[in-house]
């Protein structure tokens, strides 16, 4: 099956300022793909990209195997849900309503009609009176109405409070069931993510740093404790993501394929929080030389 | 499309509607009673010498009437054109509503297509209408003055053009600079900039002129203003006044065909009227630089025109009125073609913004 | 129905719980035979977790014969777990809650009470003593 997103060294420069280096990345079909990180890595950059709001200066991306909005065809097929959730202030609900059918020939009105029914909108309120947990509902309606077969959301619930963030998660999830519309969605609340995602991709630094089912992910991280031993002491196939010292004890962050039996340590399993946490640290820290020779510790 | 692109205009196209509609019906209500107040003012002052003794059914009123609304037909279009070509991509880059737009099912350029298609008809329209309008309304009065160049840009189809030129800078600008205010004030830089160029360098050439030559009586004022870069007194014609015409230039020459210039007719005046040469006081520097003054000896004056007459003539040069309308129609084409060169650049362009 | 409630910080995965949930639900006489599972909309419309999830959980069920699906109407609970007897559980409850007031009546306080079940919940299901249901 087609990927969701395909990106091979993709990159994006504004002048000298790189928004994204080197990012390779392929997220498999029917998921659920979480992108994460701090603000500034990059996340949105990808986004737009994969939208095709920005253009790439390095590399190349594909969504669902074509290059984005390359034609109203593939404009059609990928839904999307910008930061902030823009929507046309002195429009009505209505009439953005009408926008949608009027730009989108796989416009679905009853569908609409009764998401908005539902959200208890008033069709005749203009936009930009809606509160901002409303207005993320319109603009997820209007992305969902046109019956897209991925839906891609850029930190659709950033400034959102508790309740809004929840209702448009459900919002959002309920779609999934109903049409079996496949997701990438970006935020740095990993809670959220942590609920809806099934692959999971970090970055920080403006490159990839981890990338994975989030099953697979936490199964195969191990944090271990114990005395004071030097990780390069480690098997070869437990790779340290992160460690630190006292003088009497070490704790070690690994990936391993196997469990670890080695009894002189404590095992414990992340959140996956702290798993992100800990990537996002490695992204953070250190010259681009450095995350980059990560980078391929990670793919290994 | 098209359809979301009415939406998005209905606020523009009702305001053009109230604007036509409001103008038209000035012009509908004064229009034939200016006409005819002009014309019987202009009867009774070709009676009356002085015609600002008499009391004139044409007053001042009625006069700033007839030339707002040709200021009107002048500025209405250009400022709507601008006002709505600018904010056109401008508000949806700056407020980041571009991000929804252009990840619909169309692409960019149709939408862009759609929207300038709209906006511009209905800015292209409402010029046309309001210049009928007026146009219509000032006939009369045009015929009566016979003056027809005068107005030129403010007449019949040229101000079309200039709505579609003003209306395609601004969404050129807009597109460009990504800010609705100073792509505005940039549009409007470019336009002015534009329509200058055209009224200045360009009209001139858009018809074949006319070469004439005329006697120095036929000029339309005659006098005798000191010259500083001279050091004395010269003599100025202004050109005659040929009916509904336009201008180019008006020059005195000798019988050869040469300009004269201010040193020969110095010259002139001082050989073959020394009086009038040494100005009224009898010495020169009395007189500040450039006034004209009437001579206090009448018939020394009129003497030194027939002599000055005998030498030299004016030849003015001038495109005749039969040519009013192909020069319409070539300006109106400038300033179309120019307008869809910007809006064909500005559909290129948009595929490539932001960055 | 059953309704599903998730604990985030449990650290036991999110199609876990929901399996255990069913689970506990059926020993308890909460689900009987015949009952049907909220579909996976409905749960996804409650809780915002991924449609996967819960059908990963549904699946997990079915293979251990708890649920079956049924294509077009839902899932079905079969019936109830195998090996477990609702009179034994009867007695075991009344019994519990008869030591429960006398715990609370000697003064023990809810931690006390709960480090007491634990301490005797672990040595009875260490490695040396198996073969329970």
């Amino acid at each position: 099956m087609t990927a969701l997103l395909e990106a091979e060294g993709l990159g994006k420069r504004y002048g000298r300022r790189v928004a994204l280096s080197g990012c390779d990345v392929s997220i498999p079909a029917g998921r659920v793909a979480g992108l994460v990180g701090p603000n500034g890595a990059g996340k949105s950059t990808l986004i737009q990209l994969a939208v095709g709001l920005l253009q790439p200066t390095a590399g190349s991306i594909a969504v669902l195997g074509r290059r984005p909005a390359e034609d109203s065809a593939q404009l059609a097929r990928v839904g999307f849900v910008a930061q902030e959730t823009p929507t046309y202030p002195n429009l009505s609900v209505a009439q953005h309503l009408t926008m949608g059918a009027s730009l989108n020939p796989g416009w679905d009105p009853a569908l609409a009609r009764s998401r908005v029914e539902r959200l208890a909108l008033d069709p005749r309120q203009k936009a930009g009176s809606l509160s901002g947990g409303q207005q993320a509902q319109l603009a997820l309606t209007l992305a969902v109405s046109k019956r897209p077969e991925l839906l891609i959301l850029d930190e659709p619930v950033a400034s959102l409070d508790p309740l809004a963030r929840r209702e448009f998660l459900q919002g959002l999830m309920e779609t999934v069931a109903e049409h079996n519309t496949a997701v990438v969605v970006s935020s740095h609340l990993i809670s959220d993510l942590e609920r809806v995602c099934d692959y999971l991709v970090v970055l920080a630094g403006s490159r990839v740093q981890l990338a994975g089912e989030v099953a697979e992910l936490l199964g195969s991280h191990y944090l271990l404790s114990g005395p004071r031993r030097d990780s390069s002491r480690l098997p070869a196939d437990q790779i340290v993501i992160e460690e630190s010292h006292t003088d009497r004890q070490s704790t070690i962050l690994v990936r391993s394929p196997r469990p670890i039996l080695d009894p002189a340590w404590t095992t414990k399993t992340l959140s996956l929080e702290d798993l992100v946490l800990a990537y996002m640290r490695r992204g953070g820290a250190g010259t681009p030389g450095l995350s980059h020779r990560s980078n391929l510790e990670v793919v290994a | 499309m098209i359809r979301f692109a009415w939406l998005q205009s209905r606020t523009q196209t009702a305001v053009a509607g109230v604007a036509v509609a409001v103008v038209t019906l000035i012009t509908l209500i004064t229009g034939p009673h200016l006409g005819h107040l002009y014309s019987t003012t202009l009867a009774s002052c070709r009676a009356h010498p002085d015609c600002s003794t008499t009391i004139n059914p044409f007053s001042n009123d009625d006069y700033a009437l007839f030339g707002a609304l040709g200021v009107l037909v002048l500025v209405m279009p250009a400022i709507a054109g601008l006002f709505w070509g600018a904010p056109l991509v401008a508000r949806e880059l700056e407020s980041g509503t571009y991000r929804l737009a252009w990840t619909q099912s169309v692409r960019r350029s149709r939408w862009l297509a759609s929207k300038i298609a709209v906006l511009g008809l209905v800015s292209v329209a409402a010029a046309g209408l309001l210049s009928l309008a007026v146009s219509w309304s000032a006939r009369s009065i045009d015929l009566t003055k016979a003056d027809r160049f005068r107005y030129f840009d403010q007449r019949d189809i040229v101000p079309l053009s200039y709505a579609a030129f003003a209306f395609a800078v601004g969404v050129l600008m807009g597109l460009l600079i990504r800010r609705v205010l100073p792509a505005l004030g940039a549009s409007l830089a470019t336009f002015v900039a534009g329509r200058f160029v055209e009224e200045e360098w360009l009209r001139s050439h858009l018809a074949a002129a006319t070469h004439s030559t005329f006697a120095l009586s036929d000029a339309s004022g005659l006098g005798f203003t000191v010259d500083p870069g001279v050091g004395g007194v010269v003599f100025q014609a202004g050109a005659p006044h040929i009916q509904n015409s336009y201008l180019l230039s008006a020059q005195e020459v000798d019988r050869s065909g040469h300009v004269a210039t201010a040193a020969s007719l110095h010259q002139f005046l001082l050989r073959y009227c020394p009086s009038v040469a040494q100005g009224p006081q009898g010495g020169g520097g009395a007189t500040p630089a450039g006034a004209s003054h009437a001579p206090a000896d009448p018939s020394a004056f009129n003497a030194c025109i027939g002599r000055l007459s005998a030498v030299y003539h004016e030849s003015v040069s001038y495109i005749a009125p039969g040519k009013y309308w192909s020069m319409q129609w070539a300006e109106t084409g400038i300033f179309l073609v120019t307008a869809l060169a910007l809006v064909g650049l500005a559909l290129w362009a948009i595929r490539r913004v932001p960055s | 129905m059953i309704e599903f409630h998730l604990d985030g910080s449990s650290g036991v995965a999110t199609y876990l719980q929901l399996v255990q949930q069913v689970r506990q639900a059926v020993r308890l006489g909460l689900l009987r035979a015949g009952d049907q599972l909220p579909t996976a909309q409905q749960v996804v419309a409650a809780l915002a977790i991924n449609p996967n999830t819960v059908l990963k959980a549904y699946r997990d069920l079915e293979r251990d014969g708890l649920v079956r699906p049924r294509p077009g109407l839902g899932t079905f609970v079969l019936g109830t777990l195998p090996g477990s007897d609702p009179k034994a559980q009867a007695r075991f409850l009344a019994s519990m809650t008869k030591w429960l007031s006398e715990a609370r009546a000697a003064g023990l306080d809810p931690d006390d009470i709960e480090a007491i079940y634990r301490t005797a919940f672990r040595s009875a299901f260490s490695e040396g003593s198996e073969g329970v249901a």
